[in-house]
């Protein structure tokens, strides 16, 4: 890390106040994008850990017995012994895997918040993953995303159709919504391919037939805006900073290519990006293993997307959740079945981080909830911190319909606070 | 290629000028895009698709209308040619079976033979060219679309392990022996697939460690459903009712272990399974499980997803539930009451075509012979919907919000690109026979509307008409059939045809 985050502060705030930004000679924005557009606080980078992550093997609580014997097999050794856990504050340590995280956590830019989740009670990977998407466990009435309500919400005049994208041919739910969002696998093959004699006329008459108003041509629409704001602003000429390395995993590459897309400044607001495959009903692994190797695979991202933004990272905000987690005790299939409560990840500039967050349960039985690590923070409470203070959308009541606000656990800086020039100075780019 | 923007600005400032180009106008025209949908319209499927009992019917229960089957259909009538199909018995397939059969020798292989055969991709491979051929070019067209259907219902992820063996051998066994049976059977049949076994960890479950995965996802997505009525300690109990269900490491097929079984005395839904029973006791939760009335609304309401509208209006479902009730879950009569239903014939353009219902109504229509169906599945993979690839047991999504974005839409369009100039070399369109259709003599008009009739089956809208007419005549200055230069924009306009919102539904 060779500038830190306050230094970087202090140096960004000296130029916005001398209006010197360095600014490439090719950047014709202002032709797609208003001065206006662009998120009022934070870009948003919303994580979705797919299928349960163990986040007792995440986040370990190593200072309780109880850990250790319910999981005679897969648990990760104490920080005082080989290959154990990397212990954090003497009570909770980072599984092994996580070894790059620690720099950040202790950079003061990454936090937990552990035996968090949603509170309903569905073990169903399906139901909670909808539900946690939507922002409303239990509730089937409402379709849209959380997100989708979030940015619906703003009265940003911002337009581009890069507001807000999801990794993937498929859109995730939280984006779901009265706004359009774009589903994004791979900036490179954003484009059509035909025969070149006749493709630029090709596209001119498939945009032409997709000029309606029905659902299908709202989408076609978004595919000709994107073509031209792909074209603007090139952003795959972005390569990664600072020593940067992404993986040529999806995860990887998908961090790699927002990260892209941030550069490039085309008006990101929110992005969804997945990572899968944590349904460890059998053969988990312990130090190595299954999880272990997902592990290191979000921990290589997250770092490499760290490292690569560092300078932007006062105005990006990371959050990575998964829909519950997994039984305390392991099954005989050397793996864990669906629990409840889980460890959420919170890292960027604005976060007060190098702390583990959270009320703690504990892990006797009385204290389980089915079996399971019951939850002392709902997965919203953490949400809406972050809306509020980092997004800086007060609606919280839009965001999150039907939940009733608890106390934030004071996991975020205020940016109307720590960026006092907001309003005289609207962004230059 | 991707076309560069200058270009693209080069064409659309000659087009402003020529002011009689109203189609590329009309494009740089294009309106400020309203960012925030109308609430009503995000769900809403307001398409193109012109209603029409025979083509609604072949665009739902086949993968995609074809002259010809539009024809036969018209003239025996539409509940003439429901009966055939919900008979394939007595359908005439086998010389696509015996080509499939000579072409593909992995699909009757054993599950040791396919051990032996040490190769995943081949296996993979023929499955999937197997399929899609099958799709294409059955004349059990319904029968194909359940074999689909159940695919998803009771949906196993190919990449997890033996399953990669065992898919094979469960699309015949369970897929394709069940998919017009009764719900039970299917049921059961899957319930001793060692597919499903080992990809929901059946077969690793034991009185020791139960294993809840399966019992779990058998009540959520395959019967119950998640709000029929069951609680954690039912997963719990079936799970313990199921112990020792498992795969014969040797022969691969199912077997039951006894020592690995669960003995005790069990609750299941409210009723007491006494101690000291075994693998009956699974069949008779089955059984339980088949007949129970939230079953036959959650497969009636699934079904009416896949054949009515993602958000299927009551009146279909709950006609459908009750044939399935009345018939102890007969498969043929709940399908006769579906396709019969005012609602679905009131369901024109509603659904979305997933990327493999697109791909088959695209050879089908097309007239494309002898197409290879392992190229066919390759194009799948590049529209993010690999056959057996969906890794969670709900099976891939059946509602257009999940299909339907700028990337997938983007993916389509260059799919259909593909398809029209020939660069899948499993798929090549028969231009000798349409030319010979046309004759020499065709003029734009005529030659736009035969394609228009080939690929939509349907008239157009008059806007989209003119579009398409002045991207033939490159904007009035002329299409000559015999010209090669001209001739190669037919190609390019098979593709907008592929590629317009019209073919987009079924």
């Amino acid at each position: 890390m060779n500038l830190t985050r306050r230094n970087f502060l202090k140096l960004s705030s000296l130029t916005a106040l001398a209006g010197v930004i360095d600014r490439p000679a090719w950047a014709p924005r202002m032709a797609f994008r208003p001065l206006s557009g662009g998120p009022a606080g934070d870009i948003l980078i919303c994580i979705f850990l797919r299928g349960a992550m163990d986040g007792l093997n995440t986040v370990i609580p190593h200072a309780e017995a109880r850990y250790h014997d319910l999981r005679p097999t897969i648990h990760i050794p104490d920080p005082d012994q080989a290959n154990g856990a990397i212990d954090l504050d003497g009570f909770f340590g980072l599984h092994p895997a996580l070894e790059p995280l620690k720099e950040i956590f202790v950079e003061g830019d990454l936090a937990f918040v552990h035996a968090s989740g949603s509170p309903d009670p569905s073990r169903s990977h399906f139901d909670a993953q909808e539900f946690m998407e939507r922002g409303v466990p239990g509730d089937k009435t409402i379709s849209s995303g959380w997100l989708a309500r979030h940015l619906a919400s703003m009265t940003t005049q911002n337009d581009s159709p890069f507001r807000a994208v999801g990794m993937g041919n498929i859109l995730q739910t939280s984006l779901h919504g009265p706004i359009s969002a774009l589903a994004l696998k791979s900036i490179a093959d954003f484009h059509l391919n035909g025969n070149e004699q006749e493709i630029v006329r090709v596209q001119q008459t498939l945009q032409a037939l997709y000029a309606g108003d029905a659902w299908l041509d709202q989408e076609g629409r978004q595919v000709f805006q994107a073509f031209d704001f792909l074209e603007a602003a090139d952003p795959s000429q972005y390569q990664p900073q600072h020593g940067a390395e992404y993986g040529d995993d999806l995860f990887g590459q998908g961090l790699k290519q927002i990260a892209q897309i941030i550069r490039a400044d085309m008006g990101l607001e929110v992005a969804c990006i997945d990572l899968g495959g944590w349904d460890t009903h059998a053969e988990e692994g312990a130090v190595e293993g299954a999880m272990a190797a997902l592990l290191q695979e979000l921990a290589a991202g997250l770092e490499a997307f760290y490292t690569d933004l560092q300078d932007d990272m006062n105005r990006i905000t990371l959050v990575a959740m998964s829909e519950f987690g997994r039984r305390v005790q392991e099954n005989a299939s050397l793996g864990t079945d669906h629990g409840h409560g889980n460890v959420m990840f919170l890292m960027g500039g604005g976060v007060n981080g190098g702390r583990v967050y959270g009320e703690w349960p504990g892990l006797e039985e009385e204290n389980l909830d089915r079996g399971d690590l019951a939850i002392t923070t709902d997965y919203r409470t953490v949400l809406s911190e972050i809306v509020q203070k980092r997004l800086l959308n007060d609606q919280l009541s839009e965001v999150f319909p039907t939940y009733q606000q608890a106390p934030f656990l004071g996991l975020v800086q205020d940016r109307a606070q720590t960026w006092p020039y907001r309003q005289f100075w609207p962004r230059i780019d | 290629m991707s076309i560069t923007r200058r270009d693209f600005f080069k064409i659309g400032g000659l087009a402003a000028l020529g002011a009689t180009a109203g189609g590329l106008a009309h494009a740089q025209a294009r309106p400020a895009p309203a960012r925030i949908r109308p609430a009503i319209r995000w769900r809403g499927s307001v398409s193109t698709v012109q209603a029409d009992p025979a083509l609604h019917l072949l665009r739902r229960a086949s993968f995609g209308p074809t002259r010809a089957e539009l024809a036969r259909v018209r003239r025996m009538g539409v509940d003439a040619w429901l009966d055939e199909q919900l008979a394939p018995e007595n359908i005439d397939d086998s010389e696509l079976e015996t080509r499939i059969a000579r072409r593909y020798e992995t699909l009757s292989m054993s599950p040791a033979d396919l051990q032996a055969l040490d190769d995943f991709p081949r296996i993979r491979r023929e499955l999937g060219g197997a399929t899609m051929e099958r799709a294409v070019y059955s004349q059990r067209q319904l029968f194909q679309v359940m074999v689909d259907y159940w695919s998803n219902h009771f949906s196993v992820y190919w990449g997890d392990g033996p399953v990669r063996i065992f898919k094979t051998i469960e699309d015949g066994q369970v897929m394709r022996a069940h998919a017009m049976t009764t719900f039970r059977q299917i049921l059961g049949a899957d319930a001793h697939s060692p597919a499903m076994l080992v990809y929901l960890d059946n077969a690793r479950s034991s009185v020791k460690a139960p294993n809840e995965n399966y019992a779990r996802e058998i009540m959520e997505l395959h019967t119950l459903g998640v709000d029929g009525g069951y609680t954690e300690q039912d997963v719990k109990e079936l799970a313990r009712i199921l112990t020792g269900w498992g795969v014969d490491r040797r022969t691969g097929d199912f077997r039951f272990y006894p020592n690995r079984h669960d003995w005790g005395e069990k609750t299941f839904l409210e009723l007491t399974f006494p101690a000291g029973r075994g693998q009956e006791e699974g069949e008779e939760a089955l059984d339980i499980l088949a007949r129970h009335e939230s079953t036959s609304r959650y497969v009636a309401h699934r079904l009416c997803m896949r054949f009515v509208a993602d958000e299927p209006p009551a009146g279909v479902v709950d006609a459908a539930a009750r044939a399935f009730r009345q018939t102890s879950g007969d498969i043929r009569a709940v399908l006769r009451v579906i396709l019969t239903h005012d609602d679905f014939y009131a369901s024109v353009g509603q659904k979305l075509r997933r990327p493999f219902d697109l791909i088959g109504a695209a050879v089908r229509t097309l007239e494309i012979p002898n197409a290879r169906g392992v190229t066919l599945a390759r194009a799948l993979m590049l529209m993010d919907q690999p056959l057996f690839g969906w890794p969670t047991p709900d099976g891939y999504p059946d509602d257009a919000s999940a299909w339907l974005n700028a990337n997938a839409l983007l993916a389509r369009w260059n799919i259909g690109l593909a398809l029209a100039e020939g660069r899948d070399p499993g798929a090549q369109i028969p231009w000798d026979r349409f030319w010979a259709e046309l004759g020499n003599d065709a003029t734009a008009e005529e030659t736009l509307d035969f394609f228009i009739d080939l690929v939509l089956h349907q008239a157009i809208e008059s806007d989209d008409r003119a579009q398409l007419l002045a991207y033939l005549t490159h904007d009035g200055a002329g299409f000559d059939i015999d010209d090669p230069e001209h001739a190669r924009r037919v190609p390019e306009l098979v593709a907008l045809l592929l590629d317009s919102s019209y073919f987009q539904w079924r």
